[in-house]
């Protein structure tokens, strides 16, 4: 009896102890799953980008509304369209960042999370961007199921009227 | 034997498990902390919001370059004061605090920020995410995350609006929110002009501010608690706007020659207001269904 009493005893506690140590963590393949994401990221390889992600996966950037996630093709489009104005991009390596870690909530979901400064050059007038970007993804099966994604896209969007506005102005003087 | 090696087993896992400490937290004073700062921001009690943080505090909001405390103060309560209402949506928030491996306490937050800007009505949902680092109870570094483009956008119009535009959209509310929903007549004087002609369904009803109170009259009567609700607004345009309302009340008095019904009625219209140079309402071109509004009074034209 007693042995028995031991035995779940052990049980338990090796369960606890399991669930205690799974809840957070900085090591795991998810985690991996994002750093091959964001590696297939700074090298434009979107094809291989794509794969992190489960087919039915909803990606969300800046907005909550159910209705505006867009697939991974989707989003990937949306990241070329800003890309393509950059001449060089990518998540600066600095102190602790980009930061990378894991939790199981109390739901029992798993999400890795993920913080960077983004950095940026715009092709036409060389000007800088830095942008601190977080992204929350949540897996299943090893895949990513769902993003959310945090970033302030203010100064982009000004530098891009910049440049509109001082290409108007050329055309017109040429004229 | 094998009870020894058990019972090895569980003093190991037991003390394995007490060296490793808890690293996720649904629930902390922390936690609570964070909370209660956002609670003192949502009322903009500034001084409650700032003593949650440590006097060294950095936050960086969109940026890798922080700011003061005081100075995220500033920014905080000039976008309340742009603000008619504002906060989080606590329906659907996430908050929860790690130990990171470097045994650093870190409180993440996200939620849907909403704000209505007082100068048009818009409504910006915005969803955020906080990063926020405590040490010894107090925020040491809070890391802020959200899109600014479409405030950052408005922001500009209202900072280019001219004081003509400012004023109309000031007497709009005059107009919906004190004289008609107060039923205050005090601000008839300041809000129209000496020429003033109001219609009803192109029916002139009222002509200058004495004739206008004695055509509402009837409807304060009727339904002492009149409210009209501003559901949108066009932009200016020669001094001209178009709004789009809803009128709601409870039938509790006298209206259009029958007793009380005690009924509540809901009806929506628009109207077409043009204000002089000096910033006056001098014609009110008002259209709704009032055969509706007699048939939600138990009324038909038989």
């Amino acid at each position: 009896m007693k042995k028995l009493f031991l035995f779940g005893l052990t049980i338990i506690l090796f369960v606890a102890c399991q669930n205690n140590q799974k809840q957070f963590t900085m090591t795991s393949p998810e985690i991996d799953e994002v750093k091959a994401l964001v590696k297939d990221y700074h090298a434009g390889n979107w094809e291989a980008w794509a794969t992190h992600y489960a087919d039915t996966a909803k990606i969300f950037h800046n907005t909550w509304d159910e209705s505006k996630g867009t697939t991974p093709e989707e989003t990937a489009n949306s990241l070329k369209a800003i890309l393509n104005n950059m001449s060089s991009y990518h998540f600066e390596e600095e102190d602790d960042l980009p930061w990378y870690e894991m939790v199981t909530n109390d739901k029992g979901s798993t999400w890795v999370y993920f913080w960077g400064n983004w950095k940026g050059t715009l092709a036409a007038n060389n000007k800088e961007l830095k942008i601190p970007v977080h992204l929350a993804l949540k897996f299943a099966n090893g895949k990513i199921a769902r993003e959310e994604g945090f970033y302030n896209l203010s100064e982009f969007t000004v530098a891009l009227q910049e440049i509109e506005a001082a290409k108007m102005n050329t055309e017109a003087s040429e004229e | 034997m094998t009870k020894l090696f058990l019972f090895g087993l569980t003093i190991i896992l037991f003390v394995a498990c007490q060296n490793k400490p808890q690293r996720y937290f649904a629930e902390s004073p922390e936690i609570n902390t964070l909370k209660s700062g956002i609670t003192a921001y949502e009322s903009g009690d500034w001084d409650k919001w700032k003593s949650h943080f440590a006097d060294t505090a950095k936050v960086y909001v969109n940026s890798p370059d922080p700011l003061t405390i005081e100075k995220r103060a500033e920014g905080l309560k000039a976008m309340a004061d742009a603000m008619s209402s504002y906060g989080f949506n606590h329906e659907k928030e996430y908050i929860e605090m790690v130990l990171d491996k470097d045994d650093e306490t870190w409180v993440y937050y996200w939620a849907m920020h909403k704000g209505t800007l007082a100068a048009n009505n818009k409504v910006l949902a915005i969803p955020v995410h906080l990063a926020v680092r405590f040490a010894d109870g107090k925020i040491i570094e809070e890391h802020v995350y959200f899109d600014g483009t479409e405030m950052n956008k408005e922001m500009a119009a209202l900072a280019n609006m001219t004081d003509s535009d400012k004023t109309i959209y000031s007497q709009i509310e005059t107009l919906i929110d004190i004289f008609t929903n107060k039923q205050d007549f005090s601000v008839l004087g300041h809000l129209i002009a000496d020429g003033h002609v109001r219609y009803i369904n192109d029916v002139k009803v009222a002509s200058g501010p004495t004739e206008l109170q004695a055509s509402m009259a009837p409807y304060f009567t009727g339904f002492p608690d009149f409210n009209i609700k501003l559901l949108h607004k066009s932009p200016i345009m020669d001094n001209a706007i178009f709004i789009h309302w809803k009128m709601t009340g409870t039938n509790d008095g006298a209206f259009a020659g029958s007793q009380a019904t005690g009924k509540k009625v809901d009806v929506n219209g628009l109207s077409r207001l043009h204000f002089n140079e000096e910033g006056k309402l001098d014609t009110e071109h008002i259209h709704f269904d009032q055969l509706d509004l007699m048939q939600q009074l138990g009324r038909s034209l038989n």
